[in-house]
């Protein structure tokens, strides 16, 4: 533990000697959560009641050996767009804003049952695309490295809460980089699974082929420890897949021998919009990832732009589908800017929507051709820096590619690490992307650059 | 004379606009106008001449899916 800051492994350890209890730890969230969210607004609503009880409980069960596991007792918070039973979830929009669901969404009940204490909900972009709106009903969540700058999103709240040790672990949704772009801004690991890995029942759906759920933490070894609890069929879920889980966390340690990294440099090389100071950074940490014994070599995939065509384009025609009727009728009640961003979807032909899955089956083979030769793929999160806040181009994937979206259209898991800082203080995000169904390996080289780096040991002054 | 393919699209937009969002007020059109002028960037990239064996991609197609 260092200051106020508790990873999720440490608590846990912490928890099963009982050198702490999950009281102790609700309340320093708690407290920490009173006094700097009124700048960071990283939550939408926060349960300190609820929270409390529930620690309580969790204090009498494991002093009374009834430990359920290494979630026992750890406080987390759900981005808001994941249905909390009898527990307001509004997609941080006007239109839902009354919306009190009747059952847990079902990665909610996970976390539940594993004995994860939930604090709260969390602020995102309006239904997970819209930026950082100021007419909504909640503002913007704030970048805990500097609160003038951008979080990322739109898994924002997450990425926010996590960073400032508001909460020790998050979920986010990735619909074209939503648990990756904040997770690099506020210099966390976040992993969006493969798809099919994790059930998306009872989380508002943005577009139904591209969404995600994953787990956003300080460290990878946490992202394994949530991954650990809300993976596995659902056979509720029509995509999800019957594929066993792993013990995320045994597959940890040890050296990166034997593996394959795959640089695919044209997706980011010779990119004017590439920041130095993350060209730098992603550079030294791919040499990083060679020192610990992987082998490096250059990798050649379709061009970031097709990836990202597909993607805007089924983006788009699909959360259109979801939210066409309400447009019509309340147009007025979303925000700008998902407005702005959604609207031209009504403009897209079926057959648009049509060559955009046609084009997104070749990229799903192309990439898989690229990981039967590589056990990973590296490349940058993200091109910058988290802008200031007001400087967020309010069309963004509309206006140029991004390099969280390939994952999505591929199905493969990917994983943002935090691979150093600006001369700012701004964190700057590595990408890695794995095979499908294969999160316990990037997970592995996650964890085996973080123990090798001295990043996890910074946090944001606060 | 012939309009200009601006003008032409340009109008082709307007109609369906009308068509989908009938009471959106002019400055909301306008920012749309240019929204979608991005948004045509994109599928403007799309295959549109590919043999008919190119199926798209389908979520239940891969053997590890249980529909």
């Amino acid at each position: 533990m260092s200051g106020p800051y508790w990873t999720i492994a440490e608590a846990s350890a912490a928890l099963a000697s009982r050198d702490v209890s999950p009281v102790e730890l609700v309340e320093t969230c708690l407290k920490r959560v009173e006094s700097l969210d009124p700048i960071l607004h990283s939550y939408v609503l926060t349960l300190p009641d609820q929270a409390r009880r529930a620690a309580k409980a969790a204090e009498a069960e494991i002093a009374g050996g009834r430990r359920k596991g290494p979630l026992h007792g750890v406080p987390i918070a759900l981005k808001d767009i994941y249905e909390t039973a009898g527990v307001r979830t509004t997609g941080h929009s006007k239109i839902k804003l009354d919306h009190v669901p009747a059952a847990d969404a079902t990665t909610t009940r996970l976390l539940a049952e594993a004995g994860a204490i939930l604090l709260g909900k969390l602020a995102t972009h309006e239904f997970a695309m819209g930026g950082p709106s100021f007419d909504l009903p909640f503002p913007p969540a704030r970048n805990p490295w500097n609160p003038a700058h951008f979080t990322g999103g739109s898994s924002s709240g997450s990425g926010a809460a996590v960073a400032a040790g508001l909460a020790l672990g998050t979920l986010g949704s990735d619909t074209g980089g939503s648990i990756r772009l904040p997770s690099a801004h506020c210099g966390l690991a976040g992993l969006k699974p493969s798809y099919g890995r994790v059930s998306r029942v009872g989380v508002f759906p943005l577009s139904f082929s591209l969404d995600h759920c994953g787990p956003m933490a300080w460290t990878s070894r946490d992202c394994a420890l949530l991954l650990q609890a809300i993976a596995g069929p659902d056979t509720r879920d029509p995509a999800s897949a019957q594929v066993p889980v792993p013990d995320y966390a045994a597959a940890l340690g040890g050296d990166l021998k034997g593996l394959s990294v795959g640089v695919p440099h044209a997706f980011f090389e010779g990119d004017p919009a590439l920041n130095p100071e993350v060209a730098a950074a992603v550079a030294a940490a791919i040499a990083q990832l060679r020192d610990l014994g992987a082998k490096v070599e250059d990798v050649t995939l379709p061009p970031l732009d097709d990836y990202h065509a597909a993607c805007t384009v089924i983006l788009l025609a699909e959360a259109f589908a979801i939210h066409e009727s309400t447009l019509k009728k309340r147009w007025r009640d979303y925000g700008e800017i998902f407005r702005r961003r959604i609207l031209p979807a009504a403009l897209l032909s079926g057959a648009d929507y049509v060559q955009a899955t046609r084009l997104r089956r070749s990229l799903v083979v192309a990439t898989d051709r690229a990981l039967d030769r590589h056990t990973v793929l590296a490349f940058p999160s993200v091109v910058a820096p988290a802008p200031r806040i007001e400087e967020v181009p309010g069309l963004a994937f509309l206006e140029r590619a991004s390099l969280t979206t390939p994952a999505n259209v591929s199905g493969h898991p990917a994983l943002s690490v935090c691979c150093g800082y600006t001369k700012a203080g701004l964190p700057i995000g590595l990408q890695l992307m794995g095979r499908r169904f294969d999160e316990a390996t990037l997970l592995k080289v996650g964890d085996a650059y973080e123990r090798a780096t001295p990043w996890r040991q910074r946090r944001p002054l606060l | 004379m012939a309009a200009s393919p601006e003008r032409i699209s340009r109008e082709m937009f307007a109609l369906m606009i009308a068509r989908a969002f009938p009471d959106l007020p002019e400055n909301e059109r306008e920012a749309l106008w240019r929204a979608w002028g991005h948004l045509e960037r994109w599928t403007a990239r799309l295959p549109r001449e590919l043999p008919y064996e190119a199926e798209p991609a389908h979520i239940f197609a891969a053997p590890e899916r249980r529909p």
